[in-house]
């Protein structure tokens, strides 16, 4: 036998539970009460504890219709928004890439916009003579030049991605 | 939204029915069953009212959603209330945190009070309700399971997420401890 459990308890709850402890139980099951440490616990608590759900008629709890009506209300709103998730994520990507292409075509379009983009080449090539020789500058502003468009398309892209993501995901 | 997104998210709503674990036919009657007895235990766990009011809806509500259908009444009571015990032991744990940052509103353990005690005054409840606030969360949940509701020990292991076999020597340990504290809020009460 453990010294945590003891085969008489089953018997001490039963006397508890039909409300014969102690004064109706048997005598030897008070003897063996009296005697043993889990009984003895066994006794001072499941009674108390037992007692206490006495007035368990008297707790109030939500109506059932109601709870019925909150769940199922919230369930509905689960359902919409897992509906709605993938609609978002459409959007959005449909957004970003609009954004891209219309950025693309700006700049492949616009007299201003290359004009300054030549100008960021002049100052890239300003730099450019400050660098030491092993990198060459002359190679960066040649092909920022021959590919503006791909080079403005991925600059918005790579700005908007982030933003997409956030949209995308912020659920 | 489109016209077809509109028809869509109507179906999916529509569905929600179905989401859930029962109709609500037999949801009135599983709560009626159980909902009383699992107020006092959210009570007597988390020795909050307020949070056992909130805590009652969550356990519902969560036991509707879930996905695995449940063999009897007896199951899922069990898992209605291991559900409710994991939300007891998480709000346990957002309020220690909070009461960590906010020192005066941490919950003074001692103070917990039977709400029925205003009624009927009854000391033997008051020695509970004090004892009881002097074991954890998990002290309490075994004790209650056990002796309140008559939980068989495997059903307990199930609630509170341990092995079967660690039951008893848990049990054990909490009614030393609560029996303890009853033998002496009886002795300062004389």
């Amino acid at each position: 036998m453990n010294i945590f459990e003891c085969p008489h308890e089953q018997e001490l709850l039963d006397a508890i539970q039909a409300s014969r402890w102690p004064d109706r139980a048997e005598a030897a099951l008070r003897a063996h009460v009296d005697e043993c440490a889990v009984c003895r616990d066994v006794a001072t608590v499941a009674p108390i504890v037992m007692g206490a759900t006495e007035g368990l008629a008297g707790v109030h709890v939500p109506e059932a219709g109601a709870v019925w009506l909150r769940a199922q209300w919230r369930a509905r709103a689960e359902a919409e928004r897992l509906a709605t998730h993938p609609i978002t994520a459409a959007q959005a990507a449909a957004i970003g890439c609009a954004a891209a292409i219309s950025g693309a075509l700006f700049g492949a379009t616009s007299a201003w916009f290359q004009g300054d983009l030549a100008g960021l080449a002049g100052m890239f090539d300003k730099v450019g003579a400050w660098l030491p020789t092993a990198v060459s500058p002359d190679g960066v502003v040649s092909i920022l030049a021959a590919h503006a468009t791909l080079a403005v398309g991925t600059a918005i892209a790579v700005l908007l991605a982030p933003v997409a993501a956030y949209v995308v995901t912020r659920d | 939204m489109t016209f077809t997104d509109a028809r869509r998210l109507e179906a999916r709503a529509g569905d929600v029915e179905n989401v859930l674990e029962m109709d609500e036919d037999a949801f009135r009657a599983f709560y009626d069953r159980t909902a009383r007895a699992l107020w006092t235990y959210l009570w007597r766990v988390t020795g909050d009212r307020h949070a056992a009011d909130d805590l009652l809806q969550e356990s519902y509500y969560r036991l509707l959603r879930m996905r695995t259908p449940h063999d009897g009444d007896a199951h899922r009571r069990n898992a209605l209330f291991h559900i409710a015990t994991n939300l007891a032991r998480d709000a346990r744990r957002r309020r220690m945190v909070r009461a960590a940052w906010e020192p005066a509103t941490a919950v003074d353990a001692g103070t917990i009070a039977d709400p029925r005690n205003e009624h009927t005054g009854a000391e033997e409840r008051a020695d509970l309700s004090r004892a009881m606030a002097r074991l954890s969360h998990r002290e309490r949940a075994l004790i209650w399971l056990a002796y309140a509701q008559g939980s068989s020990h495997r059903e307990i292991a199930t609630t509170i997420g341990v092995k079967t076999g660690s039951v008893k020597l848990m049990l054990f340990r909490a009614r030393r401890k609560l029996a303890d504290w009853l033998t002496r809020e009886a002795g300062e009460s004389r």
